[in-house]
């Protein structure tokens, strides 16, 4: 999947339950379906935020932890 | 003296002391209120009368000689997906995981070492996430006690034990504990150790107690609190005197989060807004303040950080037993083994720029004023709104929820307050002087 490539949250939320689809089957689609609109909400919400690329590198448990 | 199920915390551990009453008596009597309560709340998992009685004993012992902890005696209810040596753990999924360690989980040893007394292992969620459990909130029992740490909040909330455990990943100590009219407490991320603990998400676990008052979380904390070389998320900060904070407290300044607001529900807004109102007649400076992020980017990179960190933790034990999984714990680790790993990193950048701009969010108040959640305790099917604590936990923050008056239909509200990285002693003093302003909302109306 190529978040920075996509348009749409639905562009997100389709390529999202392709590669759900293809791991798990298209059986498992439907029970999936809520939990992959939510992440697919929440993917594009990340993909749109705009990040420098010399700053800010992954910050798994910061300066609290 | 107030029946003994009602003591708290401090309450007990000074009776203990001066041997009004020894430990054994109160475990019995705890014993007695679970048993006629517990049809009811089923808020434990395994109740340890025999070992629990053992431990009392030779807390008395200890009082007799003039010695033992600040938790001397005291029984304390430990969240099911804590190791405690020589009873199972089972973290809410009886047919996935069952085993009996032979060593405490890091925040259990340090209770006992202030001598507190295991009473037993209160009910979580499958694996501390968002499948309902079967316990049921006290202040009306066909709504939700808020999850994962379902059993601690409720247990605490019935009278059936004084404190609990609880463990928080995105809002699982003080949801339950807002919704049960208690308290709970999650230190900045690295002040409590988790080592022992089931995990959920490595950069978002956090462990912390569930008691009835702020100086009894006072209390809890100094016990846990500490570095713990053998949890990578623990840190080697000097543990401050949160008990001194409780002591006189001094009238806070508090931001009002005015984003959470205008998302809580109508009567959950309305509160707030007088319990804010009530606080700044009694002395207090509030001001209203926006997040300098976007509310709903803080959830979405909370959201993506669980789901894909719940995935790779569960991936083993998912490919063995998917078909066994419950169903939302199910779909969040199918979906978080899809997520590109590359969004995942970008969630963790964000998360990093985030961090920053709260902090200068901080800098001008002591804390963050809010409602816990945007709702009052909902139905059972759901363990009800994670929101207005996941951020939170996201931005490892030390945070606090209090129990702050009660609905018409007889439900508890309840206001959280969030602190600066490493400021538990402002967090606690802030929330034992608003606690004094608004007064206790007591027990559950259930008898005996």
């Amino acid at each position: 999947m190529q978040l920075d490539a996509m348009t749409s949250q639905a562009q997100v939320r389709e390529a999202l339950a392709r590669a759900a689809e293809a791991t798990w089957g298209s059986e498992r689609l439907a029970d999936l379906q809520a939990n992959l609109d939510t992440v697919a909400a929440a993917l594009w919400e990340v993909a749109q935020q705009p990040l420098d690329a010399l700053e800010h590198e992954p910050d798994f448990i910061g300066e609290e932890g | 003296m107030a029946e003994l199920h009602e003591l708290g915390v401090r309450a007990a551990a000074a009776a203990i002391g001066r041997r009004e009453i020894s430990s054994v008596e109160l475990v019995r009597a705890l014993l007695a209120r679970i048993e006629a309560t517990e049809p009811r709340v089923q808020a434990w998992e395994t109740v340890d009368a025999e070992g629990a009685l053992a431990q009392a004993e030779r807390c008395d012992a200890a009082a007799a000689d003039g010695g033992g902890g600040a938790l001397n005696g005291v029984p304390v209810g430990i969240k099911d997906v804590y190791h405690v040596a020589g009873l199972p753990t089972t973290a809410g999924w009886r047919g996935l995981l069952h085993t009996t360690p032979t060593r405490d989980a890091e925040p259990v040893a340090r209770l006992r070492a202030a001598g507190a007394v295991i009473l037993g292992k209160t009910v979580s969620t499958p694996f501390a996430m968002s499948d309902p459990p079967r316990t049921h909130n006290p202040w009306k029992l066909d709504r939700t006690p808020g999850g994962s740490s379902s059993g601690s909040a409720a247990a605490v909330a019935a009278r059936q034990v004084p404190a609990g455990m609880g463990t928080q990943t995105a809002g699982s100590i003080l949801r339950p504990a807002g919704y049960c009219g208690v308290v709970g407490l999650k230190a900045t991320f690295g002040r409590v150790s988790r080592r022992g603990i089931v995990p959920v998400a490595w950069s978002l676990d956090h462990a912390g107690p569930i008691t009835r008052d702020v100086g009894d979380a006072a209390t809890m904390l100094a016990a846990l609190a500490g570095h713990d070389p053998a949890d990578q998320g623990s840190r080697a900060r000097p543990v401050d005197d949160y008990l001194a904070a409780v002591a006189s407290p001094a009238a806070p300044r508090l931001g009002l989060v005015t984003d959470l607001l205008e998302r809580a529900e109508p009567e959950v807004r309305a509160q707030a807004e007088q319990v804010a109102a009530r606080l700044e007649r009694a002395g207090a400076t509030v001001r209203p303040v926006r997040l300098p992020e976007p509310f709903e980017r803080l959830v979405a990179l909370q959201l993506v950080v669980m789901q894909c960190e719940a995935a790779a933790g569960h991936a083993a034990l998912h490919a063995a037993h998917a078909a066994d999984y419950p169903p939302r714990l199910r779909a969040i680790v199918e979906t978080g083994q899809v997520i590109p790993a590359a969004a995942y990193l970008r969630a963790q950048r964000l998360r990093h720029r985030a961090r920053l701009s709260v902090r200068e969010l901080l800098a001008d108040v002591d804390c963050l004023l809010m409602p816990t959640a945007s709702n009052l305790a909902p139905e059972p099917s759901t363990t009800g709104d994670t929101r207005f604590q996941s951020i939170w936990s996201l931005l490892g923050l030390p945070a606090l929820s209090l129990p702050s008056g009660l609905s018409a239909e007889g439900l508890p509200f309840a206001t959280q307050l969030v602190a600066a990285p490493w400021r538990e002693t402002t967090l606690l003093a802030a929330a034992r002087w608003c606690e004094q302003e608004l007064g206790p909302i007591g027990a559950p109306p259930m008898s005996p």
